[in-house]
């Protein structure tokens, strides 16, 4: 697989990570830390730590694949606003590279039913 | 954050130490939604719950990706780190030299002590063996002897079945062995029983030690001495005799024994072969008490020693008669402690270190640590102030303090790598010498065991912390404004009095060091000048060989004085100083139950007093002895004289008295002289010519300046007389000397640590007085300008290092007075401690203080004040 981001510290996505990404683009507006874990859990029947998802969050931004909003603050979580994030073009471009790689690797798997 | 719930004070504590602000906000806002929706759902409890497993299991993947950042930021610290070096080279050689010198102190200093540690360790089962001392009460206070009687080994085997083994050795050195028609001279000699292989480890090249021993010819040699006798041939099956009468058959192989052992061996041969003819030796008689003899036990696994003590009144009472039993006293030392307790030192087999020179090396060692800390330390934050207007700029930019910090203390961790790497370098290039040096000949080097690496990492990390942390809270602390305005000083920030503490405090240490050197090099000077009350100057004693032939001596004696370069022979049990010594004890005539006193019994022939120029205050030096004599008459010095209740010599003359099993009477008295080392008092001695059967040496006044002319003549007559033995001599003042080679290694070690610390703390100087010129520039810049004159300038900068130096005089001289007190008092002979000696030693640091700061302070007194100025 190419080389994802500029400033790039991942080389190949992971998963988790691919997760994440996919959790992110169908929140759409509303993707930030407790959307994407409920998301992960619901979809994907995986139950991620805060403390992991934060970790692989920043590490996703620092890549670039993703940046982050501050949304405005709302009195149900004691004031504080919402770090929503989205995807952006290099995110975009990384999950369709990984999609031409999976359809190309599955190509076959139909038939077999 | 809702309300002051204790799981929410709990949280922020766990994840705001590794998180930055900006990250936990969010995330501390996401948390409280979802604890909100639960609490409303599921009730607090379940809420609290959950938040508490959260943060929990998030602290993991939280902390490793810390240290990733961490690890990443580290490169550019590194690099930023080495560019500093780079720009100011004097400053970091000086940080790094000085850190360098004070850890390789530290490190030998920790191999030595390790060493010293690890006597006796290497046997598997060190910890359950014990050494049995024996204490007995004598007039003259506790004695205390490792040696024990022949037949205890055999009674404590039988007593205590339930000790695992119980073994007796007989050491012996210096005896004459034959390989074929060549003769050496054999040292360390163990004569040991069955079960000696039982308790003690040795590991066997050839040979094994099963049964070893059964056979009274049996012996055992390392392999060196194998090497020695045999030269490459096999020596297994060879035979050899030792003085000339019992042969042995070597049996055995074993690689040589660690030098760092209270049993030092060079060969083992069984001890069932020592009989009354050789060396007079009756294994089963409780009649005599060998300084050679030794009896070890070994304790069974998870046994107390206490339980073996318990039994031992009742093993007294059963063995002894009563008086022994009220007068002594059996001990168990611990093998391992047999080399750092010098109570028992004095017929130890090798050299004992008390552990109070242990401990007074690790806190050299640490303190000379603690100075070369301090020093940067000193050092970081004089070079801080220059360094605020980067700080400023980092901080504008966006830096944290944290990050910071984080810097700093990289550059620490660079600059201690470094001396990190030199010292441990110079530690063990210097090893073999210090150990020379130390007067142990350790052969340790820091990478023989894995534990030291533990040692060195730890080092590394207390070092890292103790010179990186104070200075980057200080740096880290610059408030960037007034970085740019210039007006970061050090002085707001309290930085200054505690720098001026951590001056002090080098400076008190180097002053105890100071102090202590001059009375110890007093203290010895003292002793080696002293008077000892008789002459040893151009003395040479040569040991006589184990035959009892006294007309033999003679002849021997009788040649040497024809010999016109030498102007007196005497044969003796001893020089008047000297280690051979004839113990034994002395009481008044004619009550019963009189007191009994210790006395040396000096066997001497009528050339002993003139030879060694002992002054006789009353009465007749002896003449030849004849074979008629009948009366034990004793020349006995005044120590003795007063114990026997006479003031006056002339009234002691003709006196009788006990001594030993005969009468003894006076015929002479001479003035005291030293018996042994000025540690201990004049004992109590008799000289007397009746005992000729103990001469053990004949000493030989020198008159010319070539004695190896003379030396040679002896040998040569010995070899005439004596073809069967070897020659053996020394210098009288040699030997007393030597006496005080322990007291001599304290005093060079404290002489090179006081030189190092001055050295140490002369660096620190040079930073804090830099750090006071950049702190003063303006001041010195405005002086000069109103006309003050260089000398003025270097005096406002002087006073206050003056006043320092002053100041940690003062702390230092009664500490420095109370250690050296202590140490004067293991001296019966010693110098008075004058005001004198603190005086020196105090001008002597304030004029090395005073050179030091000028150095520095020439050159801002010198400056240009438009230089000083123009930035205003």
């Amino acid at each position: 697989m190419k080389e994802i981001g500029k400033g790039a510290k991942l080389k190949t996505l992971t998963k988790l990570e691919e997760f994440v990404l996919l959790a992110i683009l169908n929140l759409k507006e509303n993707a930030y830390l407790v959307t994407i874990q409920e998301y992960l859990e619901k979809q994907a029947a995986n139950s991620l730590s805060f403390g992991t998802l934060h970790v692989l969050l920043r590490r996703l931004e620092h890549a670039e694949l993703i940046k982050h909003y501050v949304g405005e603050a709302t009195a149900k979580r004691g004031g504080k606003a919402i770090k929503f994030y989205e995807i952006t073009k290099v995110g975009v471009a990384a999950l369709k590279e990984i999609e031409k790689v999976n359809s190309a690797m599955w190509v076959n798997f139909s038939e077999l039913n | 954050m809702s309300g002051n719930s204790k799981i929410w004070w709990f949280t922020r504590l766990l994840l705001k130490s590794f998180m930055d602000n900006y990250d936990f906000y969010f995330l501390s806002g996401d948390l409280e939604e979802v604890y909100l929706n639960k609490k409303t759902k599921n009730g607090k409890f379940a809420a609290e719950t959950w938040l508490l497993f959260q943060v929990i299991i998030s602290l993991p993947p939280i902390l490793t990706d810390n240290l990733f950042w961490s690890l990443s930021m580290l490169k550019s610290y590194i690099k930023i780190a080495y560019r500093n070096i780079i720009k100011n080279k004097v400053y970091s050689f000086i940080n790094i030299f000085g850190l360098s010198i004070g850890l390789t102190c530290c490190l030998i200093i920790f191999l030595f002590v390790k060493y010293e540690l690890s006597f006796d360790s290497f046997h598997s089962k060190a910890d359950q063996i014990y050494r049995i001392n024996s204490n007995s009460k004598t007039p003259d206070g506790i004695s205390k002897e490792s040696c024990t009687r022949f037949p205890l080994a055999n009674t404590i085997r039988n007593d205590f079945p339930q000790l695992e083994a119980v073994t007796h050795v007989f050491v012996q050195t210096g005896v004459q062995l034959e390989v074929d028609e060549k003769t050496f001279s054999q040292d360390d000699i163990i004569f040991a029983d069955t079960s000696f292989f039982n308790v003690f480890d040795y590991e066997f090249v050839l040979g094994s030690p099963d049964g070893m021993f059964k056979n009274p010819g049996d012996a055992v040699l390392t392999e060196t001495t194998a090497n020695k006798l045999f030269g490459d041939e096999s020596p297994l099956g060879k035979t050899f005799t030792l003085n000339k009468q019992l042969v042995f058959n070597v049996a055995g192989v074993i690689k040589d024994p660690p030098q760092n052992s209270s049993l030092p061996v060079q060969m083992f041969a069984s001890i069932y072969a020592l009989t009354n003819e050789f060396a007079g030796i009756d294994l089963d008689s409780w009649g005599q008490l060998h300084s050679g003899s030794r009896t070890y036990i070994l304790l069974p696994e998870n046994t107390n020693i206490e339980s073996i003590e318990k039994q031992l009144p009742e093993f007294m009472k059963k063995n002894f008669p009563p008086e022994i039993v009220e007068r002594s006293k059996y001990v168990f030392q611990p093998l391992k402690e047999i080399h750092v307790n010098t109570e028992y030192g004095a017929d130890s087999l090798n050299y004992t270190t008390s552990m109070e020179t242990i401990v007074i090396f690790s806190i050299v060692g640490l303190l000379t640590l603690l100075i070369a800390s301090i020093n940067f330390i000193n050092l970081s934050i004089a070079q801080s102030i220059k360094r605020a207007k980067e700080v400023g700029m980092r901080k504008v930019i966006g830096a944290n303090r944290n990050q910071l910090f984080r810097q700093f203390m990289g550059e620490t961790f660079v600059y201690t790598l470094c001396s990190f790497l030199i010292s441990v370098l110079l530690a063990n290039l210097l090893m073999p010498y210090a150990g020379n040096y130390l007067g142990n000949n350790s052969e340790l080097s820091l990478f023989d065991s894995w534990e030291i690496g533990f040692y060195l990492l730890g080092v590394f990390i207390i070092v890292n912390l103790l010179t990186g942390f104070y200075p980057s809270i200080i740096l880290s602390r610059f408030n960037p404004i007034e970085a740019f305005r210039n007006k970061i000083t050090g002085k707001k920030t309290g930085v200054f009095s505690l720098r001026n503490g951590l001056v002090v405090f080098q400076f008190v240490i180097s002053q105890i060091l100071i102090v202590s050197t001059i009375i110890v090099s007093y203290q010895l000077e003292y002793v080696k000048n002293k008077d000892l009350g008789f002459n040893k100057q151009k003395i040479v004693t040569v040991d006589l060989p184990d035959i009892n032939d006294v007309s033999k001596f003679k002849v021997y004696k009788n040649k040497l004085l024809q010999n016109t370069n030498i102007s007196d022979v005497s044969l003796s049990g001893g020089a008047p100083l000297s280690d051979l010594v004839v113990n034994t004890f002395f009481s008044k005539i004619p009550e019963e139950g009189e007191e009994r006193f210790n006395v040396w019994l000096k066997p001497v022939d009528e050339n002993y007093i003139k030879t060694f120029g002992l002054k006789l205050l009353a009465g007749e030096p002896f003449k030849e002895h004849g074979e008629g004599d009948t009366v034990y008459k004793f020349v006995i010095n005044e120590t003795m004289m007063k114990k026997l209740g006479i003031t006056d010599p002339e009234k002691a003359v003709g006196q009788k008295f006990k001594f030993s099993r005969v009468v003894g009477q006076v015929q002479g008295v001479v003035k005291d002289f030293h018996t042994a080392s000025l540690q201990s008092e004049i004992k109590s001695v008799a000289l007397s010519n009746m005992y000729q059967k103990f001469f053990m040496q004949a000493q030989v006044k020198i008159k010319t300046l070539d004695d190896k002319a003379v030396i040679d003549y002896m040998k040569s007559a010995w070899e005439d007389l004596f073809p069967d033995y070897t020659f053996n001599f020394n210098y009288l003042e040699e030997y007393i000397n030597n006496l005080y080679s322990v007291e001599e290694n304290f005093f060079n070690i404290i002489k090179v640590f006081a030189v190092l610390a001055i050295l140490i703390g002369c660096l620190g100087l040079i930073g804090l007085v830099s750090f006071v010129t950049i702190q003063k520039t303006k001041e010195i810049g405005v002086r000069k300008v109103l006309g003050a004159s260089v000398s003025n300038i270097l005096t406002i900068i002087s006073k206050e290092f003056t006043i320092n130096v002053l100041f940690a005089n003062l702390i230092a001289w009664p500490v420095a007075w109370y250690f050296m007190n202590g140490w004067l008092q293991g001296f019966a002979y010693r110098v008075s401690i004058e005001w004198w000696m603190f005086a020196a030693a105090g001008l002597a640091a304030l004029i090395i203080t005073l050179i030091t700061v000028s150095f520095q302070s020439v050159k801002a007194a010198y400056s240009n004040p438009v230089e000083a100025l123009k930035y205003e």
